[in-house]
């Protein structure tokens, strides 16, 4: 099957669906392949290394296999797939030893502003991964706090909490004061 | 309006347009003018912070490929487990058979005159 031609397609991309609840592996790989370059983008928000992104990409694709009959198509598959990626970057933030991300942040900080970079990179260092994660999708992705409850299915008012944790901090870096 | 109320509309609305009064103490205040240099640049940073990393041309065949090999693990331990879930089946149907016992067998157990004669015991006493 051409995949170029079938991005854009929602029909295909139904059918697709459909053969790989069947349990077709070839349907699955053309699946994979309309969705892989936004999955990737998604999960290297959260993580620098692309070993960790090949693997959160993985993870999230083999829980769309697995998961697939849950999925109802009252919604676009993206949003479904979108919340399967964000939970599985979560999951794996939350599992992360500290001593990974330091060595992760060294590796490849960006190479903006310095003065900015820095203070990022120590902010994510001093943040819980609840609050980073949370961070990065209203900074990053500016995604509102509402889009947020609503893709990742938490309630607003948890969203909202962490939001404040996280700002708050980032507001008393600014300032000088230790985060 | 207090440095301490601006910093607390400059955190959630860091891109949006500032009220008037808000404006006006930026152009006042230089502490509260270079917070927002730091904060925009920190919110930039932050919408840079990413790394991009693109799947190479196998990555959909990999990963359709253990998927497969997971769905036949796991065809194939439901036929590896199926002789031992009949087992059971059979072995748990032979015991409740057998531990329970025919109506015959209740009567004669039954322990109704040993409970009569207790209670007209009691109450006698």
């Amino acid at each position: 099957m051409d995949v170029e031609s079938a991005i854009g397609s929602e029909s295909e991309e139904a059918r697709l669906i459909a053969a790989c609840r069947q349990g077709d592996p070839d349907a699955f790989a053309d699946l994979i392949r309309l969705h892989e370059r936004r999955v990737f983008r998604l999960a290297g928000r959260f993580f620098r290394q692309p070993d960790q992104i090949e693997e959160v990409a993985q993870e999230t694709f083999l829980t769309v296999w697995t998961k697939l009959h849950t999925y109802r198509a009252e919604a676009p598959f993206e949003h479904w797939l979108t919340r399967v990626c964000l939970n599985c970057c979560y999951a794996r933030l939350r599992k992360e030893r500290p001593a990974d991300e330091l060595a992760a942040e060294r590796l490849a900080a960006p190479t903006s502003d310095p003065d900015a970079r820095l203070e990022v990179e120590g902010l994510l260092r001093t943040l819980a991964p609840e609050d980073r994660f949370v961070l990065l999708l209203l900074y990053g992705e500016g995604w509102s706090v509402n889009e947020i409850a609503e893709r990742l299915g938490w309630s607003r008012p948890k969203v909202k909490v962490r939001a404040h944790r996280a700002r708050k901090k980032l507001r008393r870096l600014l300032e000088g004061a230790p985060a | 309006m207090r440095c301490d109320e601006l910093r607390d509309q400059l955190m959630v609305v860091d891109r949006g347009e500032l009220p008037a009064a808000a404006a006006a103490h930026l152009e006042e205040c230089e502490e509260c003018a270079e917070f927002r240099r730091r904060l925009e640049l920190a919110a930039e940073s932050l919408r840079r912070h990413r790394t991009d990393h693109l799947p190479d041309a196998y990555f959909a065949q990999r990963v359709s490929a253990v998927a497969a090999g997971e769905t036949d693990q796991l065809g194939w331990a439901a036929v590896r487990l199926l002789p031992v879930a009949l087992a059971l089946t059979l072995v748990l149907s032979a015991w409740a058979w057998l531990a329970t016992p025919s109506p015959s067998a209740l009567v004669e157990q039954s322990p109704t005159d040993d409970l009569l004669t207790w209670v007209l015991e009691e109450n006698g006493s």
